[in-house]
């Protein structure tokens, strides 16, 4: 009796399944419109509204966080920022930790239907931008706790996975051994620039030389993610005298990159899969015992792309003449790709194994339909079911898609005093995108730093 | 009705109570302040209490104490100047400030002033006594007493994390500093390292 009702039992299975397992961006489209163009109030309003209309789910919520500190910190709430992000860390630490202990039993879920514990690259931002919000807020040890806190998780990366990793490949589900991808990344340019700026506001010159040194060798390490020119200014050798006013200019600029599908095709042989994918992420064979020659699946994985900002050059006015151009400090967007790749091998390998048995489940179920349904119902359910199965296999593309892509920066000597200072955001034809006037601004022996955007 | 279907409902009425059953309740139970309560492994009042009653312990039965006492002919004068956070946690220093202060001035064997905000906020008060209060009850200015040392720190950590388990190691140097000849009177440090486990199944 039961078996007569499996195929429908198991395809309203798939088909309750079906809202949970593909990503919700739409809503995203409006809020980032009006990012895009300033309108932080409006933006900030809408993300409200998204919350109260289920949009961010209870899975999202690490999004949702992420999402109202960063509009906060656009709009200068730094504290209210703060909150937000500080429940979002909070968030990422513990969902990851129990996704470690339910490894094992979501080894057949839909990555969109568990909890979303975030991107390393987002966990690092996360403390950047509170580092930066107690700069603002003038609270200089709470922004060094931050910068801590990037460097620990810097130092832990390269191991951060292994648990969760030899738990998916202890699940009875696991066919195929999950390949930890290595992660050579211990060390960024924004946050010991951060640490730099603290020190040297603090009087902690030999600090604040080391942070600069550490700087440098993050620049000539990593290649891969540093590739642009230094800022010139930081060869300046006026930077390590705290004695010295500066004005320190912060531009973030871009939206962050997000996640696109690959669709990729899975061919079984005896004992082992190939793949196939626009990427050629893996190319060669993949052990996967027990299964047989024969069968194609088709599966999605998330890749990072990026939007290209429209900015091009950042021009800086002091009192009306044009002083110098804000230079790139760090690509933040390369951060990310640099990072999700330890990620990347999990999803990816995860995908494989789900999409494999999933598709022999559903040929197995199509068999059993036909012997004990009539032929041609048989057929039609087959034909849902296989459907279904590759329906429900949707890449995750859930990220934060509030954050900027580049921060640009200057340190700009200046004496004691007020002054005005205009910056200019122009495009690749030398177009003037946007224009900003801050009057009045305060040149003091504390940090005096002025951030600014352009998000588009 | 059939039994099959007095069978179902009586099902959805089970499931229904309960589900309705299963939502959080809390529970607050008041505890002793002095009581150790180690949820997060972060640090918290029971860190900040110990250190501060084991490093005061530690600086009151140091020779710099008896030297100035037999010296001077007098109790130091000791202010707590700025501790440092350099930890990777939010600490509330405040308190941990509040806590060495009061170890100290109970022990009745130092004098204390107040520190540079509350000095400030005494003399803003002072200056408004000159212009408001009766003569007999003003207080006049020049009066202070000056600290002999300034007792300042700072707090660092390190972590370590793999597999979901997480040591923390605190440690916590302050120094007493003579204010007139910035010589260093005493330098006491505390350890604190701590194991967070995570239970597999406690979720």
């Amino acid at each position: 009796m039961i078996r007569k009702y499996l195929p429908v039992i198991f395809i309203s299975f798939l088909l309750v399944g079906c809202s949970s397992i593909v990503t919700n961006t739409e809503f995203y489209n409006p809020i980032l419109r009006n990012i895009e163009t300033g309108n932080f109030d409006l933006a900030a309003n809408q993300i409200n509204d998204a919350e109260l209309k289920g949009e961010y789910t209870e899975k999202d919520r690490v999004l949702l966080h992420l999402d109202k500190g960063m509009i906060f910190h656009y709009q200068g709430e730094y504290s209210k920022s703060n909150v937000e992000f500080e429940k979002a860390e909070n968030l990422i630490e513990d969902l990851y930790t129990k996704s470690i202990s339910k490894a094992a039993t979501s080894m057949l879920l839909n990555d969109n239907a568990l909890d979303y514990f975030g991107n390393v690259y987002e966990d690092l931002y996360i403390n950047i931008f509170k580092a930066i919000n107690y700069l603002h807020i003038g609270s200089f040890d709470d922004a060094y706790v931050e910068v801590k806190r990037v460097n620990d998780k810097l130092n832990l990366l390269d191991t951060k996975y292994d648990k969760y990793i030899s738990e998916l490949n202890d699940s009875k589900d696991s066919k195929i051994k999950i390949e930890a991808q290595e992660l050579d990344y211990y060390n960024n340019v924004l946050a010991n620039y951060i640490s730099y700026l603290i020190f040297k506001t603090e009087g902690e010159d030999d600090n604040s030389r080391i942070s600069l040194y550490k700087l440098n060798q993050a620049w000539d390490t990593y290649g891969d993610v540093y590739n642009y020119s230094k800022p010139s200014f930081l060869s300046d050798s006026t930077l390590l005298k705290s004695k010295n006013t500066h004005l320190n200019i912060l531009a973030f600029v871009g939206s962050a990159p997000i996640k696109e599908a690959i669709g990729a095709r899975i061919t079984t042989f005896d004992n082992f899969v190939m793949v196939s994918d626009p990427t050629n992420f893996r190319v060669n064979a993949i052990p996967f015992p027990g299964v047989k020659y024969g069968w194609n699946f088709k599966f999605a994985f998330p890749s990072l792309v990026q939007k290209k900002s429209l900015v091009k050059n950042i021009e800086v006015y002091i009192d009306s003449s044009y002083y110098c151009n804000l230079e790139l400090l760090e690509n933040m967007a390369n951060v990310a790709r640099k990072t999700f790749e330890s990620q990347k091998s999990i999803t990816y390998f995860k995908s494989i194994s789900r999409a494999v048995l999933k598709g022999i489940g559903a040929s197995a179920l199509g068999r059993e339909i036909k012997k004990n349904q009539n032929e041609a119902v048989g057929n039609i359910l087959t034909a849902l079911t296989n459907v279904l199965v590759d329906a429900t296999e949707n890449a995750d593309l859930r990220s934060w898609r509030t954050m900027p892509s580049n921060c640009y920066a200057a340190e700009i000597p200046l004496k004691k005093g007020i002054y005005n200072v205009e910056i200019r955001f122009l495009d690749s034809n030398g177009e003037i995108l946007m224009k900003q006037f801050n009057t009045n601004v305060k040149i003091g022996k504390d940090i005096n730093l002025l951030e600014t955007f352009y998000l588009n | 009705m059939k039994p099959v279907k007095n069978v179902f409902t009586i099902v959805v009425l089970l499931l229904s109570l309960i589900l309705t059953a299963c939502g959080p309740s809390k529970q607050v139970t008041r505890i002793d302040t002095k009581e150790v309560t180690d949820l997060s492994g972060k640090w918290n009042d029971t860190d900040s209490r110990l250190v501060s009653e084991e490093m005061v312990n530690d600086v009151l039965s140091r020779p710099w104490l008896t030297d100035f006492l037999t010296s001077k002919g007098k109790k130091p004068v000791v202010i707590v100047g700025k501790i440092r956070n350099k930890s990777n946690e939010h600490i509330a220093l405040e308190t941990f400030s509040k806590d060495i202060e009061r170890e100290l001035l109970n022990s009745g064997k130092i004098t204390f002033v107040a520190s540079k905000e509350e000095r400030e906020e005494v003399r803003d008060e002072r200056k408004d006594q000159q212009d408001f209060a009766s003569a007999e009850s003003f207080k006049q200015f020049y009066k202070e007493i000056g600290a002999d040392y300034v007792l300042s720190g700072v707090i660092n950590s390190i972590q370590d994390a793999s597999e979901g388990q997480k040591v923390i190691f605190y440690q916590i140097d302050l120094e007493l500093i003579n204010i007139e000849t910035n010589t260093k009177a005493w330098i006491g440090n505390k350890k604190i390292k701590k194991y967070i486990g995570q239970d597999k199944y406690s979720f």
